[in-house]
């Protein structure tokens, strides 16, 4: 009796309007789970390599896990993974909201996405009716708009959508998967794949709870988390995941000037609490969370935000704010109102706009090149309008919404050396300068640089709270966050696993709930007499799928690097002259290969297959 | 399925005698209004103006629309003067009103419960108070820093308890069926008229207000029975 | 003396009345480390300390006027 999962997954070609179920059985979902090691799975097993991300053979999978739409906080959660327009590498990414828990509702797992529709298309899921219904009424509109059309029509106020907006409508390469208007899969351009195949939503509804193995045990752990969440939840609900500003900044590592410094002068004036006292409006939840750690922000002048758009988080405020040399609140608050309507990635959007504020500031784009708008360094307004030309590719945006990598070789001239890329994806707000091992798994993340599925050095490095969670899986001793020995690298490839397992389950990193609670809410969901070694077994096939998927489309050792920037210390503040070390990064980075069970270059060997039960991964690598 | 839960506020969530209480405030707000309005002449159009609100049927105005155009017209005075001496008194006098009141734990530990269970929870209070009047209630019940989805207040609302129009009025801003929603109250005629829409209803001891046009309800018990019930998922 | 305390992140439940910003008589000499303690602040709760907006580690003793700022750890999002 299937028990977190449904058993069901559903196939959808927009070509031919085929649509049919297919129902992988036990051992499937137990050694695949669903998330990032699902759509890995399928992806390897389908888009040939070499694929066009933007043709007809790419597949866009939006995958729950057996976790999602169980009665426990943080389980609304659902990727969405194609080979990415952005970087051509395995792309994913994972939103909150409520679209994931009412798709198990409706009895799936996952939705499958193949070919192209011949003209503008949405999804309409209601437990098991599906149906492709035409989205000419939508096309072309608002987030919101779009969503209130879709629920007007089919006569329902709860329908849940995921929608990829104009921004991927217009293929920009960055564009994101919108689930109910708030929430966002941001990286690796899923929206442009969506938007390619002309699909502009997914609405879902459905009528049944998701059923648990073992309800007794959930409902414990439950009680717990209502107990104890207004204590070990920090200050997520008073100020948001923006409640990290003022710690960056005292320590540099506030992203500023597209990484020229790590603190940044008007830091205090875009700080969660600076938001918390003038423009929130509100805090809410997702799917079972009591948290509120989501914003709701309105202004009226200079920019009139619509509250129904949320507001920012964290990495918002960085890349619209300090890498963009931005100190003006109400702008940060509009921009992210803009990428929420037109749905884009704000991390990537911010740092196209911030390495065209550098090209400008050093002359390689002109107000020629811009249509006339000031680019410099600190302009709120010009990022305001940017983003509106990206969302369209009009204008400066058409060569913005390649991205800080196709765009730098476009404009040439030097160019590259202000795309602080990796492997294509722009990087988020978090630095390595600060964080060491975070920039190995910058380097090594199969998506492209990713603060998510890596590890954040500043929560190890003293005795207790992080450090005591960790040491279920043996990790014993806290580190300091420039250390980059193997201690140090173990750490990381551990946490970083941890994480991936979180995008395979599906659950909310920010709700606390601690490794061997993790375990325990899995085995109560699910019914497996599972272990964190096969919980950590299955992060690895994860991450080893994904560098198969990658290794087969063209990327190795050399592609896990970190921009120049980041070897070049700091000249002042509190991590001024320290370095990196490109010999220590080196070592450091094979050492992780090692540990994941790869060779000198990247390569997994058949052993480290054979352990993850990958054995018909062996073909695919001609051995 | 269950989709959402109604939570009544007074006398539910929030431990205190909606009588007695009502007896104090009335006299505390007739006192803030007294250097405009001698509390004679307040006091008796206050309580008209919120039977108006009661006997509305108007589904162009919200009960605030309709309270303030008869109260204001009624003691003569400029609307907008009445209401800044109705905001300040929210934001000041009112809360003493609460000093003494202790929130029970169960009441906030039932609404936490609903949600990490996956449901949307409704503060479903009878909305003849302003929402800052309601929040400041709430805070006094712990229950205000919650994801509430809706609160009624006479700013959203157009129909009052008992009228089981008030509760078709949820339903449709929440966009669920009855069959999908429980209603939870102490009064068995306001709270529980609920179920003629077809709501599922639970009703909570300790300041229950029986009535004999009042209904019965699909289950009865104290906050704590409510929280084993949601954790058992109504046993659906 | 008086010291401008400042906190961040949930450490405002370690000050009276659980403010985040305020400015607290405190003993002449007392050392950073000494206000955690008196406070009954957890060590693993503060990651970073700045006096005066400079980075200080928590035997550095504090002056009048001087305003302390103390960050808890803080992951990503």
């Amino acid at each position: 009796m299937a028990a977190g999962y449904t058993g069901k997954i559903l196939r959808v070609d927009l070509g031919s309007g085929k649509i049919s179920v297919e129902t992988p059985d036990e051992k499937f979902y137990r050694t695949y789970f669903g998330g990032r090691a699902l759509i890995a799975y399928y992806l390897l097993k389908e888009v040939p390599a070499g694929a066009d991300p933007l043709g007809p053979d790419n597949k866009l999978i939006f995958a729950a896990g057996p976790l999602t739409g169980a009665p426990f906080a943080g389980s609304g959660r659902n990727s969405v993974g194609a080979r990415s327009p952005l970087t051509g590498a395995y792309g994913d990414g994972e939103a909150g909201g409520f679209f994931g828990a009412e798709l198990k509702r409706a009895g799936w797992d996952a939705v499958i996405v193949e070919g192209v529709s011949a003209k503008p298309v949405y999804l309409w899921i209601k437990d098991e009716h599906v149906e492709i219904r035409d989205a000419a009424g939508i096309w072309g509109k608002p987030t919101l708009e779009a969503q209130d059309i879709i629920r007007e029509e089919l006569g329902d106020k709860n329908i849940r959508t995921a929608q990829c907006g104009i921004a991927g409508e217009n293929l920009v390469r960055y564009a994101a998967v919108c689930n109910d208007l708030k929430h966002f899969a941001g990286r690796s351009g899923m929206g442009a794949v969506m938007g390619s195949k002309k699909l502009r939503a997914i609405a879902v509804r459905g009528s049944k709870p998701v059923e648990v193995a073992d309800a007794e045990a959930l409902r414990e752990q439950s009680k717990w988390m209502t107990e104890n969440f207004m204590e070990l939840a920090g200050d997520l609900r008073d100020v948001g995941t923006a409640g990290t500003v003022m710690n960056l900044q005292a320590s540099s590592g506030l992203p500023t000037r597209n990484f020229n410094e790590g603190q940044f002068e008007g830091a205090e004036k875009i700080s969660g609490q600076t938001m918390r006292d003038t423009i929130l409006v509100g805090r809410e939840s997702c799917f079972a969370c009591p948290i509120r750690c989501k914003r709701v922000v309105a202004v009226e002048e200079p920019y009139k935000v619509d509250p129904r758009y949320g507001g920012p988080e964290y990495e918002t405020i960085g890349s619209l704010g300090s890498v963009c040399g931005i100190d003006d609140l109400a702008a940060i608050a509009k921009g992210n109102e803009i990428c929420g309507a037109t749905s884009l990635d704000t991390i990537s959007a911010g740092m196209t706009v911030a390495f065209a504020m550098e090209c400008y500031e050093n002359g390689l784009l002109t107000k020629e090149d811009t249509g006339g708008i000031d680019l410099k360094f600190g302009n709120g307004e010009a990022m305001v309008e940017v983003l509106e030309k990206i969302a369209r590719r009009e204008g400066i945006g058409d060569l913005l919404a390649e991205g800080v990598m196709r765009a730098a070789g476009k404009i040439g001239r030097g160019a590259e050396k202000y795309a602080v890329h990796v492997k294509g994806q722009e990087v988020p707000m978090h630095e390595p300068r600060l964080k060491f091992s975070l920039g190995i798994g910058y380097a090594v993340s199969p998506t492209g640089a990713d603060h998510c599925h890596n590890a954040h050095d500043t929560l190890y490095v003293k005795a207790g709270g992080a450090i005591d969670d960790l040491s279920s899986l043996g990790i014993l001793s806290p580190l300091p966050a420039d250390d980059l020995s193997g201690e140090k690298v173990r750490l990381m490839a551990y946490v970083t696993l941890f994480r991936h397992y979180a995008n395979c389950a599906l659950y909310c990193q920010f709700v606390p709930w601690g490794l061997s609670r993790m375990e325990q809410i899995t085995r109560a969901v699910t019914g497996w007499n599972t272990s964190l070694f096969e919980i950590m077994k299955v992060a690895e096939r994860a991450v080893t799928m994904t560098r198969v998927f990658n290794l087969l489309n063209g990327f190795d050792e050399t592609h896990d690097r970190l921009p120049e920037k980041f070897f070049r210390p700091f000249t002042s503040g509190p991590l001024k002259g320290l370095e990196i070390g490109k010999e220590q990064f080196h070592k450091a980075k094979a050492l992780y290969y090692g540990m994941m069970g790869w060779d000198q270059k990247g390569v997994p060997t058949r052993a480290k297959l054979e352990d993850l039960s990958l054995g018909w991964i062996q073909d695919m690598l001609g051995r | 399925m269950i989709r959402a839960v109604l939570f009544d506020l007074d006398g539910t969530l929030l431990p205190l005698d909606i009588d007695e209480f009502f007896r104090v405030y009335i006299s505390a707000i007739a006192d803030a209004f007294s250097h405009i309005v001698e509390p004679e002449v307040f006091t008796p159009e206050l309580l008209a103006a919120t039977r108006a609100m009661m006997l509305n049927n108007d589904t162009k105005s919200t009960l605030s629309e309709v309270f303030w155009r008869q109260f204001s017209s009624r003691v003569g005075r400029d609307t907008n003067e009445l209401m800044r001496v109705a905001s300040g008194f929210y934001s000041t006098e009112f809360k003493r009103l609460g000093q003494g009141i202790v929130a029970l734990p169960d009441a906030a530990r039932a609404v936490d419960t609903a949600i990490v269970r996956g449901y949307e929870v409704v503060l479903a209070t009878n909305p003849l108070f302003p929402v800052a009047a309601i929040e400041e209630r709430m805070r006094w019940a712990g229950v205000y820093e919650k994801p509430w989805r809706l609160v009624t207040s006479y700013e959203r609302m157009h129909y009052t308890k008992p009228n089981p129009k008030y509760y078709a009025e949820i339903l449709q801003i929440v966009g669920c069926s009855a069959k999908e929603c429980v209603m939870v109250g102490n009064d068995t005629r306001d709270d529980l008229v609920a179920s003629t829409l077809g709501m599922r209803t639970f009703l909570v001891e300790g300041f229950s207000v029986l009535r004999p046009d009042g209904y019965r309800p699909t289950w009865e018990g104290t906050l704590s029975d409510l929280v084993r019930l949601i954790e058992r998922r109504f046993g659906v | 003396m008086k010291v401008r305390v400042r906190v961040f992140g949930h450490l405002r439940r370690f000050l009276p009345e659980n403010r985040e910003d305020l400015v607290m008589e405190i003993p002449e000499g007392t050392s950073v480390k000494q206000f955690t303690a008196s406070r009954s602040i957890p060590d693993d709760e503060i990651w970073v300390v700045t006096i005066n907006g400079k980075n200080a580690d928590e035997d550095a003793v504090l002056s009048d006027g001087d305003e302390l700022c103390l960050f808890s750890p803080v992951g990503g999002g």
